[in-house]
Order: structure tokens, then C-alpha cells, then sequence
């Protein structure tokens, strides 16, 4: 049976046919260590990708570094997407990478979790160890990067509510090699230093750039510190093991700032506000005494000898007053009556009498005579009529007897 | 501007005892004690007296002079942060 001969170039290309049909290869998903990196002048990466067992050469084209966020190192745990291609020249395959990312970020998250869960256990976010964030501070401590943003916005804010505030920063390296044990530094740099309260924290970032508030040892640093330590790591949704152990989380550094400086002019108004109350409570008794002793005061002047003197000759004068009005009504009635009485009188008036035609008997001493028997005979009379008096001598005398 | 870590310790140390919010909680006692009818004008005056004490030892503890943001140096120092 005679064969057909191919030559090097048909079956290299026959192959690389095979190969780039193949669904799988065409994209695929490689996990593996790195090694042999080298960055080409022409912008592309070469690399071997391999495990305990194998070996695979790589290359990632200058076209592609967009898929690569990092700078790629020997020895680095990593995930290519890509395809598997045949390099028809030499007769090898080798991995076409489009996008590299490093393998470990879903392995941060389980670290992340168990060091939590750790610490958890270990009683270090037990609120009993919460240590009381002082209100009126005189000095903050800041552990943060002295570049970026959260120092600058804690010193606004701090200025902003209260410039007698002294903040005093540890420049710390807070993300890459090392930053871990800059920040535990720092800590306890500050704590020797003696700050009221402090701030450990940093701006936003990827889980990598923060995850220096995720070692254990800057967890521990902030549980052993005895000054109180907010944390303000990242942006409100990020949260780090230092957010649990700290003695209270802030979401973001200005929002640490906002919790460790108080307000000036707050405690103005509040001392201000305790001034006038201390004032009014004396104010206040002051005039509950004051008319106690008026309305005292006004009991005894009722008392005295001379209100009560003053209280008799009004009652002497009242009584004057009435006896006089009585005085008076009594001299009205006898008025009246004396009236009526001399009209009565005058009804019975001598000179009346004489008028109709009768006389008055008398003696010749004006004695009045009213009966016969006052005179004899011979004596002398006088009887007085209203025109005129005639003096008469009786002659006889006529007694007439009594029956 | 420069100052020594021990200095700023014994300072801290002179200026503890009692703190503001404490001198707020006494004083808002003696004010309460002040508006019970039953205290005698002289006791109020003490109240008032002590009252007007704790205040002013509050505006003392407020040291008003404006500070600049210091950086810790690696030997412990200080100076101005820019």
C-alpha cells in the first residue's frame, strides 16, 4: 500500500487547521503559575505557563495589554483567557492570551472571610472591647498616605469645624509591599506620640489596593491600641477587617473627620446655651424671694399698731358718720311732729278764742281765773278780749251747785 | 516648629480632670438643683456661684489658638505638613 508523503509545511498547516477548529481551543480558560516573562521591546509578552506537571509557552501580542491590568512578575498565580494556536513555523502551540488576570482575587475574598471569621472568634469585634470615641478632643492622630485625597479632606474638615484641633499625620504607605507593617507603625507611633483619638484609613480603591486593612497584624495594632481608633477605609460600601476591630467605622475619611472633630461653635452655643440657664435659675429665685418678701412684708404692715390705729379712727369716723346721720333723721321726725302738734295748738289758742268773742279772766296780778269760786264779791278783775282789756268789780256771786 | 513626644504627654497629663462633658453634666445639675423651689436664697447663690465656676473652667479648657497639621517624623518629632 503505497502512502501518500506530505511535506513539513501540509502537515504543520494541517494541524494548525485542526487546532482552529477546535470550539474549546478557540477560547479557553488557563490557570497556571508564570514564569520565563519577558517583555519584548515591541510591546509583546512572552511566558511559560505551568503547574507541578506541565508546561505551556505563552505570548500576549502589544495588541492585547488592554486585557492585562498589572505588571506581569515571575512566580505570579494567574487566569488567561485566550486561544490555543499552532506556530507553524516551528511545529509548536503555544497560548495566545487575551485577557490576564491574577488567580487569587476570589482567594482574597476566602482569606478576607476566614481571617474574619477568626478574629470574630477570638472575641476582637466584641463590643465590650469598643473603646468610647472622646468628644472633645484636643489632638487627632492620622494614619493615612500623606498624597491622596483623605489627607487632605480630613484637614478640611477638621479646620472647617474646629481650627484649635491639632492634627498631627503619620505618613503611612497604605497599599503594596510593606504597607501593612507602615500602618501598624503608625499606630503605635501615634499612641506613643499620645493623640486623643485617631483616624486609620484610606480613599478608595480596588480589594488589592485595600487590602493592607485586611492583615491581621494591622487588625491587631488597632485592638491593641489604647488610644481610640476610627476607621475610614475606602468608600461607604467597602468594608475591611480594620472597619470591625476599630472603635468605630467611618465610611470614608471625611466622614472620620466629621465623627473625631466636634464641633466649635456647637460647644459655643452649648456653653452659651448653660450660661443663660445657670442665669435664669438664680434670676428665677431670686424673684420667688423678692415676693415671698412682699407678700410678707404686706402680712406685718397689716399688723402693725398703726394700721391698727389707723383701722380704729376709721371705724370712729364711720361711726360718727352714722351717729350724725341718726341725729339728724331723729331732728327731722321731731320737726314734723313739732309741726303737727302746733297746728294742734293753734286750734286751741287763747288769743284764737278771744278772736271769736270770748275773755280771759284774770286777777288783777294776771293770775288766771277759771272758776267762780276764786272770786268774791268786791274783788277786782280783769278780762281781756283781743281788742282790749276792761277791768270789772264783781257785784255777786253765783256758784252753781254741783249735781 | 518642633516639640518633644514627652513634652505633649506631660502636657496631656496636666490637662486631664474633669473633662468638658463632665463640667456640662455637673453643671446641668446645679442648674436642676436651682430650679427646685425648696433651696434657700443663699444655697442659690452658692449653686449659682459654683455654677458660673464650672463655665468658666469650661471656656478655659477651649484653648483658642489655631493649629497646623503636623507630621510625625521617624524619630518622634514633628513638623508642619504642608
Amino acid at each position: 500500500m503505497k502512502r501518500s508523503t506530505y511535506s513539513v509545511t501540509q502537515v504543520n498547516g494541517y494541524i494548525k487547521n485542526m487546532f482552529a477548529q477546535d470550539f474549546m481551543l478557540k477560547n479557553i480558560c488557563v490557570k497556571g503559575e508564570i514564569s520565563n516573562c519577558k517583555y519584548h521591546s515591541s510591546g509583546h509578552i512572552y511566558f511559560t505557563l505551568k503547574d507541578e506537571k506541565a508546561a505551556i509557552s505563552g505570548v500576549m501580542f502589544a495588541g492585547n495589554r488592554s486585557g492585562l491590568k498589572f505588571h506581569l512578575q515571575e512566580g505570579d498565580m494567574v487566569v488567561i483567557t485566550g486561544s490555543v494556536e499552532v506556530y507553524e513555523r516551528d511545529g509548536r502551540y503555544q497560548l495566545y492570551a487575551r485577557e490576564i488576570t491574577k488567580d487569587g482575587a476570589g482567594d482574597l475574598f476566602l482569606r478576607f472571610e476566614a481571617l474574619k471569621q477568626e478574629l470574630l472568634e477570638m472575641g476582637m469585634f466584641a463590643p465590650e472591647y469598643k473603646k468610647p470615641i472622646p468628644r472633645y478632643i484636643k489632638t487627632l492622630g492620622v494614619v493615612t498616605a500623606e498624597t491622596g485625597a483623605a489627607v487632605q479632606d480630613i484637614r478640611n474638615i477638621s479646620n472647617r469645624r474646629n481650627p484649635y484641633v491639632q492634627v498631627i499625620l503619620y505618613p503611612a504607605q497604605v497599599q503594596g509591599q510593606g504597607a501593612a507593617q507602615s500602618i501598624v507603625k503608625g499606630i503605635q507611633a501615634l499612641e506613643h506620640y499620645g493623640v486623643d483619638v485617631m483616624i486609620v484609613g484610606r480613599g478608595g480603591g480596588s480589594i488589592e489596593d485595600l487590602w493592607a486593612f485586611n492583615e491581621e497584624i494591622v487588625a491587631r495594632a488597632i485592638f491593641d491600641c489604647t488610644v481610640p481608633v476610627i476607621s475610614a477605609v475606602g468608600h461607604e460600601t467597602d468594608f475591611t477587617i480594620a472597619d470591625f476591630v476599630a472603635d468605630l467605622r467611618a465610611p470614608t475619611p471625611s466622614a472620620g473627620a466629621e465623627l473625631a472633630v466636634y464641633d466649635i461653635f456647637e460647644l459655643q452655643n452649648r456653653i452659651g446655651g448653660l450660661w443663660q440657664e445657670l442665669h435664669h435659675a438664680m434670676e428665677n429665685q431670686w424673684n420667688l424671694c423678692v415676693s415671698h418678701y412682699q407678700s410678707l412684708l404686706g402680712k406685718l404692715q397689716q399688723k402693725s399698731p398703726l394700721a391698727q390705729l389707723n383701722g380704729k379712727k376709721q371705724y370712729a369716723l364711720n361711726l360718727e358718720e352714722r351717729l350724725g346721720q341718726r341725729m339728724e333723721g331723729r331732728i327731722a321726725d321731731s320737726k314734723y311732729q313739732l309741726g303737727l302738734l302746733a297746728g294742734r295748738l293753734e286750734g286751741l289758742s287763747p288769743a284764737k278764742k278771744l278772736n271769736q268773742g270770748l275773755a280771759f279772766v284774770s286777777d288783777t296780778e294776771n293770775k288766771r281765773i277759771s272758776k267762780a269760786s276764786q272770786i268774791r264779791p268786791g274783788d277786782m278783775f280783769c278780762l281781756r278780749f283781743a281788742d282790749g282789756t276792761v277791768r270789772a268789780k264783781a257785784e255777786d256771786v253765783l256758784i252753781t251747785e254741783k249735781e | 516648629m518642633e516639640e518633644k513626644a514627652e513634652d505633649r504627654v506631660e502636657e496631656m497629663k496636666g490637662a486631664e480632670s474633669p473633662g468638658l462633658e463632665e463640667l456640662f453634666l455637673e453643671i446641668e445639675d446645679i442648674i436642676t438643683k436651682m430650679e427646685d423651689r425648696e433651696v434657700s436664697l443663699e444655697q442659690s447663690f452658692l449653686l449659682y456661684e459654683a455654677g458660673m465656676k464650672k463655665l468658666k473652667q469650661c471656656n478655659e479648657k477651649i484653648d483658642y489658638v489655631e493649629k497646623k497639621m503636623l507630621a510625625l517624623n521617624s524619630d518622634g518629632t514633628t513638623s508642619e505638613f504642608e
